[in-house]
């Protein structure tokens, strides 16, 4: 038979019948009484229950009439017993006087005790040793039913299982020895109270003591498990909400300036806006009066005149290279050459690009103070172009008829096709870039128009750090709101199962218990399914235990610590929340990067100036 | 009535509040009908009140076990039969299985009166060290005692009474074969 049989059978035949009947178990008493009743009224019932009882090895206890009858019979017994005792010790005999009305027990076995405690008259002759089949032999069941009880004590009880059983059930020694403790300890409470036998359950204050353990180490799974996987978690969420903190007062606050390069100076947000704003219109009535000077270069313009210098000096390092034959990549071949070369480069670069950018910029000032009716400013400034302009012009045209004839030098038998393209090569570098670096800045607009885009660029870009703001904030709340989401839904849960599974463990040891103590009547608490529950919207409710009476629960302090954490970050993020729904928007509604963007605007304009 | 008689009776009767349930079960599961498990109950416990301060201080719960094991065997000696099949069809207990966890009531009976026909499976004695070790909760030397036989004996009853019945509910042979208690 395998262990689980055993464990199965017993439970089956646990299992209440029809004794388990209360309206039952009040008539069998009715019955048993009026039984009674008539066992006392019928000699014929008593004789009959007298014969059941010995059938068994059984006296029937002396009724009160034969009461005396039962003590003259003890007497002659010990009567006998005397007999024999004082023939062994060969004592002398003493007839009872005359005056010893009866027969005194006490005195008598107290003498024989002494005697057997003194030395004893060393005897004539051994005493013979009856045979041993010449003693009385009464049968094993009846020497057994009637044997006084000299080894254990009254109501001696032995656990239902061995170890050796136990060992097949495969319940370990250790918890076999602490379930037989308690197992213990019920019997003898329940033997104290008079408590029946098949409802010797392990008491409330014994579960409580064999369930505290599983209860401790439910405890310190839900707290540990809280610390490894909620914490973490709570952390980052309140990472997340300073984080939200920190750009929601950033946007308040405002800090960031918006600042020109064409005017040097720093404006707020709404100030730059209204600066914006202003422009617009100066522009827009200027543009209405037919003053086109606002108007900016093209894009390709602006970034040719930003890139000509460069794209020139690597024209000219070209034509070092192979026309003046200096080795430019391998300087240490001619020092001398290599250096000459460089400052030369470099300072034509230098040089030629200052000149061109002054004389762009006087002719933009002229240009913008001319159209103000600025005339004497205006003439300063042309004067002030045209004497850079000479001066670029005088380099330009040097350098590249230089790089013509040291070109057409070089390659003096060169074909007319190569001639061309030396001298269309030499002209785009030293003639053409220096143009259009000039013309970029100098019809890039007025003053007005480059603060003006200047400041839209900033707005832009301040506009949009702005909604990238709010967006992050957006999703680090939304990921708050996971986050608690996850720990009210699954890690919370998560963990209280497990402590509870943890906790459940008890049911072992103390189905041990109760199997031990044994005979019970009523079926094993089934396992609590409870658990922790949300019980409103967020809040936690239920406990984590167990359905046997009298064992504790789970302190649920950790978890009600978390969640009201969790409730406190879910409070900040609501706040928070609010601060970004209730954030003023911001100035600088749509871009305006560059101008003009609008035709119908200035037409608009033109129609409202006329 | 003398003053020790109305405390025998005293205890006796709460003795019987008790004991009475168990024994009712004890006598059920060892195959009498309900009437005549009443019958043997009660005659019992009259044997119990009766010799009571004989034996009120070593262990009448054994002595009334044993009295009703001895009444049980007489009666059913008298009648020449076996114990009653409470289930009527053996075969429908086939595929039975011991699990009486059940919480469904009717389920709990079906698994009682399975496990009262797998009784009847086994003969006198097995049924009693079987009964007597795992319903009643007697230790071995208990057992033995009621049944009037060694431990070794009531071992060799209880794991034969085991087998069988694991048998009769179909769980076929046994993993291992040992008796109970045996190395």
């Amino acid at each position: 038979m395998n262990h689980i049989d055993v464990d199965l059978v017993r439970r089956s035949l646990a299992t209440a019948g029809e004794e388990a009947d209360e309206k039952e178990t009040a008539r069998r008493k009715a019955r048993f009484e009026a039984s009674i009743a008539a066992l006392e009224a019928d000699p014929e019932e008593r004789a009959r229950i007298d014969s059941i009882a010995a059938s068994v090895g059984l006296e029937p206890a002396e009724s009160s009439d034969d009461a005396d009858n039962a003590q003259a019979a003890h007497q002659t017994a010990w009567k006998r017993t005397l007999h024999r005792l004082r023939r062994v010790r060969r004592l002398p005999h003493q007839p009872p006087t005359a005056n010893q009305a009866h027969f005194d027990l006490d005195a008598d076995l107290a003498e024989i005790i002494g005697d057997y405690a003194s030395p004893a008259p060393r005897p004539t002759r051994p005493p013979r040793r009856r045979p041993r089949t010449s003693q009385p032999r009464r049968p094993a069941r009846a020497r057994r039913m009637t044997k006084p009880e000299t080894t254990r004590p009254v109501g001696h009880w032995e656990p239902a299982l061995a170890p050796r059983e136990a060992a097949m059930l495969e319940i370990p020694r250790r918890e076999y020895e602490s379930a037989v403790l308690f197992a213990r300890m019920a019997i003898e409470e329940h033997k104290q109270l008079g408590t029946a036998r098949d409802q010797w359950e392990p008491t409330r204050i014994l579960n409580h003591h064999l369930a505290d353990p599983f209860i401790t180490d439910g405890e310190q799974e839900l707290a540990s498990r809280l610390e490894k996987e909620a914490d973490l978690v709570l952390d980052r969420a309140q990472d997340l909400i300073e984080d939200v903190k920190g750009y929601l007062d950033e946007i308040a606050t405002d800090a960031r300036p918006i600042s020109t390069p064409e005017s040097g100076s720093n404006y707020s947000v709404a100030a730059a806006v209204e600066r914006v704003g202003e422009h617009d219109v100066t522009i827009e009535r200027d543009e209405a009066y037919g003053k086109h000077h606002h108007r900016r270069a093209s894009t390709l313009l602006q970034r040719l005149a930003t890139w000509a210098p460069w794209l020139e000096a690597v024209g000219f390092l070209t034509f070092v290279t192979y026309y003046l034959n200096v080795p430019l990549l391998e300087p240490w071949r001619d020092w001398l050459g290599w250096s000459f070369a460089m400052v030369v480069v470099v300072g034509i670069i230098l040089g030629q690009t200052c000149l061109a950018r002054q004389a762009a910029k006087s002719h933009n000032h002229a240009r913008e103070d001319h159209v103000d009716g600025h005339r004497h400013e205006a003439g300063q400034g042309f004067r002030k172009r045209n004497w850079y302009l000479a001066e670029t012009a005088v380099t330009a045209v040097t350098v590249t008829g230089g790089m013509i004839w040291r070109g057409t030098a070089t390659l003096a038998n060169a074909s007319i096709g190569v001639t061309a393209l030396i001298i269309f090569a030499a002209t785009v570098t030293g003639l053409l870039l220096p143009t259009l670096a000039y013309l970029g800045i100098a019809l890039d607009g007025s003053k007005i128009s480059r603060e003006r885009d200047s400041l839209a660029a900033n707005l832009d870009d301040d506009l949009d750090d702005y909604l990238e703001i709010i967006s992050d904030s957006r999703r680090s709340l939304a990921g708050v709101a996971e986050i608690g989401d996850t720990l009210r839904n699954k890690t919370f849960p998560d963990i209280c199962h497990a402590a509870q599974e943890t906790v459940d463990d008890v049911y072992g040891f103390y189905s041990t218990v109760r199997l031990l103590i044994g005979g019970l009547a009523a079926d094993p608490p089934p396992k609590t399914s409870k658990s922790v529950e949300r019980g409103g919207a967020r809040d936690i409710s239920g406990y984590i235990g167990t359905s046997i009476p009298g064992a504790g629960t789970v302190n649920l302090d950790p978890l009600f610590d978390r969640q009201r954490r969790l409730d406190e970050i879910e409070a900040q993020r609501a706040s928070l929340l609010n601060r970004i729904v209730a954030l003023p928007t911001h100035p600088w509604g749509k871009s305006h990067r560059a101008w003009p963007h609008d035709d119908a605007k200035i037409s608009a304009a033109q129609t409202a100036v006329n | 009535m003398s003053p020790d008689e109305e405390q025998a009776r005293r205890e006796v009767d709460k003795f019987f509040d008790d004991h009475q349930g168990e024994l009712l079960g004890f006598l059920l599961k060892m195959g009498l009908s309900l009437s005549d498990a009443e019958d043997v109950l009660n005659d019992s416990f009259l044997v119990i009140l009766r010799c009571w301060r004989r034996i009120r201080d070593s262990n009448p719960r054994a002595y009334l076990y044993e009295v009703a094991r001895n009444r049980v065997r007489t009666l059913m000696g008298a009648r020449g039969r076996k114990a009653e099949d409470p289930m009527g069809d053996p075969t429908a207990a086939g595929n039975a299985n011991l699990a009486v966890i059940a919480i469904d009531f009717a389920q709990q009976v079906v698994d009682r009166q399975t496990m009262r026909w797998a009784l009847q499976k086994l003969t006198q004695r097995e049924r009693e060290a079987v009964l007597l070790r795992y319903y009643g909760g007697y230790s071995l030397a208990e057992a033995a005692r009621i049944m009037g036989v060694t431990t070794g004996t009531v071992k060799g009853y209880a794991a034969r009474g085991l087998e069988k019945l694991y048998r009769a509910l179909g769980g076929g042979d046994s993993a291992t074969g040992r008796k109970e208690g045996t190395r």
